[in-house]
C-alpha cells in the first residue's frame, strides 16, 4: 500500500512538474526556458543563458534531487523484490477432453482452404460502400476509405493466393501437441558444418504469426563471419495462425512461455536464445525470468522494463530529463504529458482487445474488410504515427503489400482473429495475479539485447532497462523504423541478433573465465 | 531526508490543489457559437430550403435480401471460452440465436409499419438533413401544450422513445397540460446526415436542435436527454438559458473541475459529498475506476479511431449486432455479463433490440454515430470549457438504481455517477425541488415573468420526474444510465424522492412560488 501511494505521489509531482517552482526562486518564464531547452530541442543561446541567472544551478540542483530521490526509492523498493520464484505447474492441460500424451512431430504445409478463399473473395467483392472520411481527416479518425479500398482491391484481384502459398511453404513447418494444444512452428536446421549450432526461439507479436520473421530468417541464414550458425524455431502463439487455440480461461503469457519451453525440450534444446517482440516479448520476458538457467539470452525490438522503480524514475526524470536520458533521445520520452497523450490516442485497440475481444471479434471474423481495416490501421500507426496525417498513410511505402496480405490471409484462413485478441484479455487478467506480479517484479540475470527503432511505442534508456535486465549487453538506438521492423528492416534485426549473441557468448566466457 | 521528501510532497500536492481551485473558482461565461455554422457540403451552401418534409422509414426489398444474405453466410463463430458468459464480450453461441431470429423471425414489414406509427419528418438545417418525429397532441381548450425535445444517445436512436411518446402526449386527469414531443435523430445517427468535416460535437448539436425547435415555431421549450442526449441538452441549457424552460435528464453528471476535486475529497470523507445511503454508488473510487476501465474500451476506440472499427460494423450485420447489443446487456444490469445470454431478453424483446439495429443498418450510420466520441473528446471541444459554466436553466434529474441483489461487486461502482447529483445540484443555480443550497437560490432576483413561467416549469418538470420511471421504457441506455435502467421495484427518481420528503426543499420551493 505504502509503495503504491508513494508511487502515485511521485508520479503526480513529476507530471505536474511543479518541482522547479518549489526549489528555486526563478521566475516562471525562466523555468519555461529551461524546459524548452530539454523538450523542444530548441537551443538556448549562451547569451540568453547568461541572462538567466542560476539556470545551471537549478539544473544541478534538480539533477542532485533526481539522484537523491531515485536512490531513496530504489532502496525502498528493494525490500519488495520477491525473494523466491513461484512454483509453476509445467504440464497444465489446455486441450479439450482428458489429458493424453502425443509427442509425435508432424510435418505441415500451409494449404489455404479453397472454399474459404472463394468465400473471402466473394465477401470482398460484395463489400459495402464504406463511410466517407471527414474532409481532410486522412487517417486520423481511423482507416482512410480510399486507402482501404486500394488494398482490398489488390487482395481481391491481384494477390496471388497460390504463389503466396508456395512462398509461405518455403521453410519447413511442423505441428506437435504440447499440453493439449497443436503448436505450429517453423524449424530451420542449418546444413551440417564446422560451426557451432545455436538454437534460437523466435516469438512473434500481434497481429502477425510466425510469418512475421520470414525475411529475418533469410538474413539469419546468410553465411556470416561468425563461429556459429542459428537453428531457428519459430512457433505461433496458441490461437494465432495455425496453432490451436485453447477454450480454457487463463492462457496468460507466462503459461505460453511454459508451453514453448516444453516445445523446445521436445526438439532437444534444453538451453537456447530467444528473440521476441510485441506480445511475443510478454512470453519471452517471462521465459527469461522463469528459466534463468536455460534461456541463454533475450533479444528484442520492443525493449521495456515494467519494474516500479522504472516508472518512478521516469516520473522523477521530469525534474531534469537529461539526468535520465541521453539528450539526443530526450524527446522520445519527454515531455511525459505528450508521451502519455500519444499512448492514450494510440491504445484504443489494446483497450478493446483486453476487455471485450469476443464482441470485436464477431465483426472481424465476418468481414474481411473489417479485419483489414483493423490491422492496416495498426500497421500505419506503428511505422510512423506522423503518417496518419497523410491520405496514403505511407502504408504501401513502408511495407511490401504482400507481406501484410499474407498475414491477413492467414488470419482469415485459420479463423484466428478472435482467439488472437483474447491473448490481450489474458495478459490483462493476470495483472493482479500474485504469480504474474512476482514474475514481473523479479529481475532476470539472462543477458539482454535491445534494438530500439525510432517510432517504437515506448522508449526507455538502458539505465531503466537494467532494472529488469541487469545484464544488458547489447543496445542499439536507431533513427529509423517502427514497431513492425521485421517487415521494414529485417536485415537490421538479423544483424542485431548476431551482434547480441556474440556479446552474450563473450559475457559467459568472461563470467566463466 | 524522509522528512524533506514529505515536506516536498505535501507542498506539491498543496500547490496543485491551490492552482486547481483558483481555476475552478473563476466564473466563466459560455462561449458564443456560430448559430449558422455549415456542416454540409460546401456546394449546398446557397440552398435556402427551410421546408419540412414528411418522411417514412423504408425497408427496401434489396436491402432486406442483402441483409439476409450477410446473416446467412456466417462461418461458424469462435466458441466462447469454457464457462464464460459475456465476460469476454458477446457470447457467440447466443449470438447465433439472435442472428437466427433476425433472419427468420423478425417481421420486416410489420416492424417497418410499427416504426412509422408516429409522423416522421426531415428538414435541412446548417447543411444537414435532420430527421425527427413530431407528435402534436389534440387538446381541448384550457389545456396547455408544452413543447419538449427528447434526445437519444449511443447506441440508441429515436426508437428509444416509442414507448414513452404516448405517455407524454396523452393528457392525464390530474394535469392541465400535455407535451408536444419532438424527437430528432442526432446528426450522423439513423436518418439524420452526418457532418462532412471535423468538429460537430455536442454543443454544435445543441445549436442544430435549437434551430430545429425554432423552425417548428418553438422559441422556448423543455429538453430531456439521456447519454449523448443528456450532454447535448446540458450544453443547450448552458448556451441558451433564456430559451430552455427546463432541463431534465436521466443521466445526470457534471465534469466541472471542482466536482473532480470534491469527488477526490469524498474518497477520504464520503459524508462530505454524498448521503450515506448512496455512498456505495460512488465509493470506493478504485472500484468505480476499474469498472470504468473494463467497460470503456468501446469509448476509447470510438474517441480515437472510429473509422477503423466502423468498417467491420458497416460490412457485417453480425458484427454490428454483437457490438451494439453487448451494451444492452452490461449496461442494463452489470451482473448480467455472467449469464450466457447476457440477460438481454430479461428487459427487452428481441424485436425492440433489432428495431434499433435496423435503424443503424438501413442508414449505414454506425461510423458517423461513433465519430461523435472523437468530436466530443477533442481538445477543441474541451477548450470550450462548457462543463465549467454554471447552468442557469432549471434542472431536474431522474436517477434509477439497478436491480437489488444483482448489484454485487460491480454495481456500486458503476452507479457511482448517480451520486454526482449532489455535486451537480450545487453547481446549478436554479434547481427546483429540494436539495437546493439556499445560497444559490436567489429568489430576490426573480422577475414576475420568470415566476409565471416557472410555475409551469415546476409542474412540467415534476411531471417528468413522476413518470413511472423515465428511463424505464427507454430502449437504450448508456454508461451513465446503467444505474438509470429499468427495474419497477427499485428504481426511483432520486430527486423526486428527496422532494417528497415532508418539510424538505420541495415545500420550500412551493412557498416561494
Amino acid at each position: 500500500m505504502a509503495h503504491k501511494t508513494l508511487f502515485y505521489i511521485v508520479l503526480c509531482v513529476g507530471l505536474f512538474r511543479t518541482d522547479a517552482i518549489f526549489f528555486s526562486d526563478l521566475s516562471f518564464a525562466e523555468i519555461i526556458k529551461i524546459y524548452a531547452q530539454y523538450y523542444n530541442e530548441a537551443t538556448v543561446s549562451d547569451a540568453e543563458l547568461s541572462e538567466t541567472r542560476n539556470i545551471a544551478d537549478v539544473v544541478q540542483q534538480n539533477d542532485n534531487l533526481y539522484k537523491n530521490l531515485t536512490c531513496l526509492i530504489e532502496n525502498f523498493l528493494k525490500r519488495y523484490v520477491p525473494s523466491s520464484m513461484p512454483t509453476l505447474a509445467q504440464n497444465k492441460w489446455w486441450g479439450e477432453g482428458p489429458p493424453y500424451v502425443d509427442t509425435s512431430i508432424r510435418p505441415y504445409e500451409i494449404r489455404f482452404n479453397r472454399q474459404v478463399i472463394d468465400e473471402l473473395r466473394a465477401r470482398l467483392a460484395y463489400r459495402k460502400n464504406f463511410t466517407r472520411n471527414l474532409e481532410g481527416s486522412a487517417n486520423t479518425y481511423g482507416m482512410n476509405r480510399n486507402l482501404l479500398n486500394q488494398v482490398l482491391d489488390y487482395w481481391l484481384n491481384r494477390y496471388d493466393f497460390e504463389t503466396r502459398e508456395r512462398y509461405l511453404n518455403r521453410f519447413p513447418q511442423y505441428i506437435t501437441n504440447v499440453q493439449g494444444l497443436d503448436i505450429h512452428y517453423i524449424h530451420i536446421v542449418p546444413p551440417p558444418g564446422s560451426k557451432k549450432v545455436i538454437p534460437l526461439l523466435m516469438i512473434h507479436g500481434w497481429p502477425v504469426t510466425n510469418r512475421e520473421y520470414y525475411a529475418v530468417y533469410d538474413f539469419l541464414l546468410e553465411p556470416k563471419n561468425t563461429n556459429f550458425v542459428f537453428e531457428i524455431i519459430a512457433p505461433s502463439i496458441p490461437g494465432y495462425g495455425y496453432s490451436q487455440p485453447t477454450y480454457k480461461i487463463g492462457l496468460a503469457p507466462y503459461q505460453v512461455g511454459i508451453i514453448f519451453k516444453n516445445l523446445m525440450a521436445r526438439l532437444g534444446h534444453q538451453k537456447f536464445y530467444i528473440h521476441a517482440g510485441d506480445v511475443g516479448l510478454w512470453v519471452g520476458s517471462h521465459m527469461s525470468t522463469i528459466y534463468q538457467e536455460d534461456v541463454l539470452g533475450l533479444h528484442t525490438t520492443t525493449p521495456y522494463s515494467a519494474m516500479p522503480q522504472t516508472f518512478v524514475k521516469i516520473a522523477l526524470g521530469a525534474l531534469n530529463p537529461t539526468s535520465l536520458v541521453d539528450s539526443r533521445y530526450v524527446n522520445r520520452l519527454y515531455p511525459l504529458t505528450m508521451t502519455l497523450i500519444n499512448l492514450i490516442e494510440s491504445s484504443g485497440f489494446f483497450h478493446m482487445h483486453a476487455t471485450r475481444p469476443d464482441t470485436l471479434g464477431v465483426g472481424l471474423e465476418d468481414s474481411p474488410s473489417g479485419l483489414a481495416a483493423w490491422l492496416l490501421a495498426i500497421y500505419i500507426q506503428a511505422a510512423n504515427p506522423n503518417a496518419l496525417k497523410r491520405d496514403d498513410g505511407n502504408l504501401l511505402q513502408a511495407y511490401n503489400i504482400d507481406d501484410i496480405l499474407d498475414v491477413l490471409t492467414i488470419y482469415w484462413d485459420s479463423h484466428c482473429i478472435t482467439t488472437s485478441l483474447r491473448f490481450y484479455a489474458e495478459f490483462t487478467a493476470v495483472l493482479q495475479d500474485p504469480t504474474n506480479i512476482k514474475l514481473e517484479l523479479t529481475p532476470t540475470q539472462v543477458p539482454y539485447g535491445a534494438l530500439k527503432f525510432r517510432y517504437e511505442v515506448l522508449y526507455q534508456p538502458d539505465s531503466l532497462l537494467k532494472n529488469k535486465y541487469p545484464n544488458l549487453v547489447h543496445s542499439t538506438t536507431l533513427d529509423f523504423g517502427g514497431h513492425f521492423s521485421s517487415f521494414e528492416y529485417p536485415d537490421v534485426i538479423a544483424n542485431s541478433i548476431y551482434q547480441a549473441v556474440e556479446k552474450m557468448q563473450n559475457f559467459y566466457r568472461t563470467k566463466a573465465g | 531526508m524522509v522528512n524533506k521528501v514529505l515536506v516536498v510532497v505535501s507542498l506539491g500536492v498543496g500547490f496543485i490543489v491551490w492552482r486547481y481551485w483558483c481555476q475552478c473558482s473563476q466564473p466563466l461565461k459560455p462561449p458564443t457559437l456560430d448559430l449558422n455554422e455549415w456542416w454540409g457540403p460546401e456546394h449546398l451552401k446557397t440552398t435556402q430550403d427551410e421546408s419540412i418534409k414528411p418522411f417514412k422509414i423504408n425497408f427496401k426489398p434489396d436491402m432486406i435480401k442483402d441483409l439476409k444474405d450477410r446473416l446467412s453466410r456466417a462461418r461458424k463463430w469462435t466458441p466462447p471460452l469454457e464457462g464464460v458468459g459475456f465476460e469476454y464480450g458477446f457470447n457467440s453461441q447466443y449470438l447465433e440465436k439472435v442472428l437466427q431470429y433476425w433472419k427468420d423471425n423478425y417481421k420486416f414489414e410489420a416492424r417497418e409499419q410499427f416504426l412509422n406509427k408516429y409522423p416522421h419528418f426531415t428538414t435541412f438545417i446548417q447543411g444537414l438533413n435532420i430527421h425527427f418525429i413530431r407528435v402534436k397532441p389534440e387538446v381541448t381548450q384550457g389545456v396547455e401544450v408544452i413543447p419538449l425535445l427528447l434526445l437519444h444517445g449511443w447506441p440508441g436512436s429515436v426508437r428509444e422513445f416509442y414507448e414513452i411518446i404516448p405517455m407524454l402526449t396523452e393528457k392525464r386527469p390530474d394535469r392541465n397540460f400535455v407535451f408536444e414531443v419532438v424527437v430528432p435523430s442526432l446528426p450522423g445517427y439513423g436518418f439524420s446526415d452526418g457532418a462532412v468535416r471535423p468538429g460537430l460535437a455536442t454543443p454544435h448539436i445543441g445549436v442544430i436542435m435549437r434551430n430545429l425547435m425554432h423552425r417548428l415555431g418553438h422559441k422556448k421549450f423543455y429538453v430531456q436527454g439521456g447519454d449523448w442526449g443528456s450532454i447535448t441538452v446540458s450544453n443547450m441549457a448552458t448556451l441558451f438559458p433564456q430559451e430552455i424552460l427546463g432541463h431534465h435528464t436521466n443521466c445526470p453528471f457534471v465534469q466541472q473541475k471542482s466536482v473532480m476535486l470534491k469527488t477526490l475529497v469524498g474518497s477520504i470523507f464520503p459524508s462530505l459529498v454524498v448521503e450515506q445511503k448512496y455512498a456505495d454508488r460512488m465509493y470506493p473510487l478504485s472500484k468505480f475506476y476499474s469498472f470504468m476501465i473494463e467497460e470503456s474500451g468501446y469509448l476509447h476506440i470510438q474517441a480515437t479511431k472510429p473509422d477503423t472499427v466502423g468498417v467491420a460494423l458497416t460490412d457485417s450485420p453480425a458484427g454490428l449486432a454483437a457490438y451494439i447489443l453487448e451494451k444492452f446487456s452490461t449496461w442494463t444490469v452489470p451482473e448480467h455479463k455472467r449469464l450466457p445470454d447476457g440477460g438481454l431478453t430479461k428487459k427487452y424483446t428481441l424485436d425492440q433490440l433489432i428495431d434499433n439495429l435496423m435503424i443503424y443498418w438501413t442508414s449505414s450510420s454506425i461510423t458517423t454515430s461513433m465519430r461523435l466520441y472523437s468530436e466530443d473528446f477533442s481538445s477543441k471541444r474541451r477548450a470550450m470549457e462548457l462543463d465549467d459554466v454554471d447552468i442557469e436553466a432549471i434542472t431536474s434529474s431522474a436517477c434509477m438504481a439497478s436491480d437489488g441483489p444483482a448489484a454485487g461487486v460491480l454495481a456500486p461502482s458503476l452507479i457511482c455517477s448517480d451520486a454526482f447529483i449532489l455535486l451537480h445540484l450545487q453547481q446549478y443555480y436554479n434547481i427546483f425541488m429540494g436539495a437546493v443550497p439556499a445560497k444559490h437560490f436567489d429568489c430576490v432576483k426573480l422577475s414576475p415573468e420568470w415566476r409565471r413561467d416557472n410555475s409551469i416549469q415546476v409542474s412540467a418538470a415534476r411531471y417528468l420526474d413522476e413518470m413511472p420511471v423515465f428511463g424505464q421504457l427507454c430502449l437504450c441506455e448508456n454508461l451513465h444510465s446503467l444505474q438509470l435502467q429499468p427495474s419497477r421495484d427499485v428504481c426511483s427518481a432520486y430527486l423526486s424522492s428527496v422532494a417528497r420528503r415532508p418539510g424538505d426543499g420541495g415545500d420550500f420551493l412551493e412557498l416561494i412560488l
